[in-house]
């Protein structure tokens, strides 16, 4: 977060974000996606970010691609806020930010074959002629492993895994600074997810490639690929560090939680996790004042529900939202 | 083992689809104990929705369904229609993936569980909310009376996989089938309705069948695996067994996947699932696995015993589990 802000490609300030429901009466119901999140990406970085369904995590990919406005908070991009540009500065910057989404399958247009959908990303790069666009899709394709020979495939025709690197070959096209990956691997299962993560390793091998921002539910295929990690929970960032911080030392029982449900054999608690934990528990009912997660954390205290929690350095480039993060082992 | 619950044999599920045939189940053999934490393994494709499908015969008119199915030495695949109501929700509970979409929206969730309980028990309609708003309260949903009256709609997704256990729960059924009861529930949650569905079934002191990808779900919630491809089993024996000797390279490939180390690749298994719209000849994992030789293009493998109660269905199962 501090020192190395010169190096920053991408950061996000006290980002905040949330949507009205419906107006019943005079009063209007609000869901708050982002609750001043805060984040750096360096340049050729890859930060990992995992959240539940509905913890804010695709909010915060919308906002960063200029797809939906902050409510508060700025993003900068090399410096520039993102969001008072005008479309005219926009413009030339937008394909420097890419995204790779969830579903490969409805992700493509059902009508175009793998290379009609790369060149069409290829446009958006005014340097190249039509006869080395048509060469970049064989190296585009290459690159993520597919050969050529799946240009003239149409997207029915691959597999999930094949169509998820064809994604990523597209999102590469425009020569990006950065791709927003949004549960690039949810959709797959487990026994080739390894393909699109070792892809990404190659990826970032690569001089002068891309920063990553990986967004998934599951932790345990940041263990291969994330430089750091942010968990974020209810639009709150609780706990952010390197990877192997979040791994091997991790603070926040929400951090903690995430990882048991990951592992093999690791659930022993589980058994008593019945303790001051209740489902039926909803968003609104969450102790205004006090934590977030009191609800749902076993070891919450009488002074969680009385203190808003803050993000505080545990060590140094690990945060934590949790005061009692140094007692509870 | 124990006294078998349910006795499958030659289980063939079909489907036509436009002059094509999916062949979902191809032979499916297997039982599972009275008493027991079953779990089927499979990803998808593997056919572990269509297995516990075929069960209840839930399936659309296109489907053709051939073998035996024996639950307490009944056969349930030559039953009429009225029978088969009764063993549906009465003695075979099953709870859906997507809580939410198995609820009518248009009626109270008591409403729901009462008129299940009524059709089962035959009780009154009074005594049939009762009993609705009671197996509520035991799933551990709060002011249980004021929410039977609720709409699905008002329910959170972890609630309403409750009410779901409640409905499955009412009728005090045998057999629980659990369908990937925690997908699309956080971690939170996803472990309270875990520890709810083990609590239910020990209750009733039932049997449950636990349909699931996830490997790190199956460690600590069933005593016994059946690891499903590609329509086939391709192994079964107690979790100790499948998870710590696994004997077909198939479950010892999955199982690698879930691995995780701090250095180096992600392991995966290359290639891809077989065509389900055809027959097959040899073993359904030899386009994909590391050990194929001849024979498993040839032949498909039988299932082989290489301790008590642990099968594989592998030419080299032997191999593979002492390795």
């Amino acid at each position: 977060m501090a020192g190395s802000a010169g190096e920053a490609l991408l950061r996000i300030e006290e980002a905040t974000k949330s949507f009205s429901l419906r107006q019943r009466g005079w009063r209007r119901q609000h869901v708050v996606a982002l609750d001043g999140v805060s984040m750096t990406l360096r340049r050729g970085e890859t930060v990992g970010l995992v959240g539940e369904s509905g913890s804010g995590k695709s909010t915060l990919g919308r906002c960063v691609l200029n797809l939906l406005r902050l409510d508060g908070g700025r993003i900068l991009y090399r410096g520039r806020e993102i969001q008072a540009l005008s479309e005219r500065e926009w413009r030339p910057l937008r394909r420097r930010l890419q995204m790779v989404f969830q579903n490969p399958v409805s992700s493509f247009n059902p009508m175009m074959t793998i290379e009609e959908a790369l060149l069409d990303a290829l446009r958006q790069v005014p340097e190249l002629d039509d006869s080395r666009r048509r060469q970049r899709v064989g190296e585009l394709l290459e690159q993520v492993q597919l050969g050529a020979r799946f240009a003239v495939l149409y997207p029915y025709e691959m597999s999930g895994g094949q169509l998820q690197r064809a994604a990523i070959a597209r999102a590469l096209a425009p020569e990006p600074d950065f791709i927003f990956l949004d549960e690039p691997t949810a959709n797959l299962d487990m026994s080739i997810r390894g393909q699109i993560i070792n892809l990404l390793l190659d990826l970032q091998q690569q001089e002068g490639g891309p920063g990553f921002v990986f967004v998934t539910h599951d932790l345990r295929v940041l263990r291969y690929v994330a430089d750091r990690i942010y968990v974020i929970t209810q639009g709150h960032i609780v706990e952010s560090g390197s990877r192997d911080q979040i791994f091997h030392a991790p603070r926040h029982p929400w951090t903690r939680a995430l990882l048991e449900a990951a592992s093999i054999g690791r659930r022993e608690r589980r058994r008593d996790a019945g303790s001051g934990v209740d489902a039926g528990i909803s968003l609104e009912s969450s102790a205004r004042g006090g934590c977030r997660l009191l609800a749902r954390c076993p070891h919450a205290r009488e002074r969680c529900a009385r203190e808003p929690q803050v993000l505080r350095e545990i060590e140094p480039g690990q945060y934590v939202r949790c005061w009692r993060a140094e007692e509870i082992d | 083992m124990s006294v078998s619950l349910l006795q499958i044999e030659g289980l063939q599920l079909q489907f036509r689809v436009d002059r094509e045939t999916v062949y979902a189940l191809r032979g499916v053999d297997l039982s599972v104990g009275a008493g027991t934490r079953t779990a089927i393994v499979g990803e998808s494709g593997s056919g572990k929705t269509a297995l516990t499908l075929s069960l209840l015969r839930l399936l659309p008119p296109n489907a053709q369904l051939e073998g035996s199915v024996r639950f307490r030495e009944r056969e349930l695949l030559t039953l009429d229609e009225a029978e088969l109501r009764q063993v549906r929700g009465g003695q075979i509970a099953m709870i859906f993936q997507h809580a939410q979409a198995a609820l009518n929206p248009l009626l109270p969730v008591g409403r729901q569980i009462a008129d299940v309980c009524r059709q089962h028990s035959g009780v009154g309609r009074a005594e049939a909310w009762e009993r609705a708003v009671e197996v509520l309260a035991a799933t551990g949903i709060q002011q249980a009376a004021a929410r039977a009256r609720d709409y699905p709609h008002q329910y959170s997704g972890g609630m309403a996989q409750r009410a779901l256990i409640a409905m499955a729960l009412v009728c005090e059924p045998q057999l629980l089938i659990a369908d990937e009861p925690t997908s699309g529930l956080d971690v939170a949650v996803q472990q309270q309705v875990l520890a709810l569905v083990e609590q239910v079934v020990a209750r009733l002191d039932a049997t449950l069948l636990l349909i699931t990808h996830d490997l790190a779900v199956v460690a600590d919630s069933c005593d016994q695996i059946i690891v499903m491809y590609a329509g086939e089993v391709m192994e079964t024996g107690t979790t100790a067994q499948v998870l710590e000797r696994p004997a077909n390279p198939y479950t010892a490939a999955l199982l690698a996947c879930f691995e995780q180390t701090d250095e180096g690749r992600m392991p995966f298994i290359p290639g891809r699932t077989p065509d389900m719209r055809q027959p097959l000849t040899g073993c359904s994992f030899a386009g994909r696995c590391a050990m194929t030789r001849d024979i498993c293009h040839q032949q498909r493998p039988e299932p082989l015993e290489v301790a008590p109660g642990h099968f594989s269905a592998c030419h080299f199962a032997q191999e593979v589990v002492e390795a």
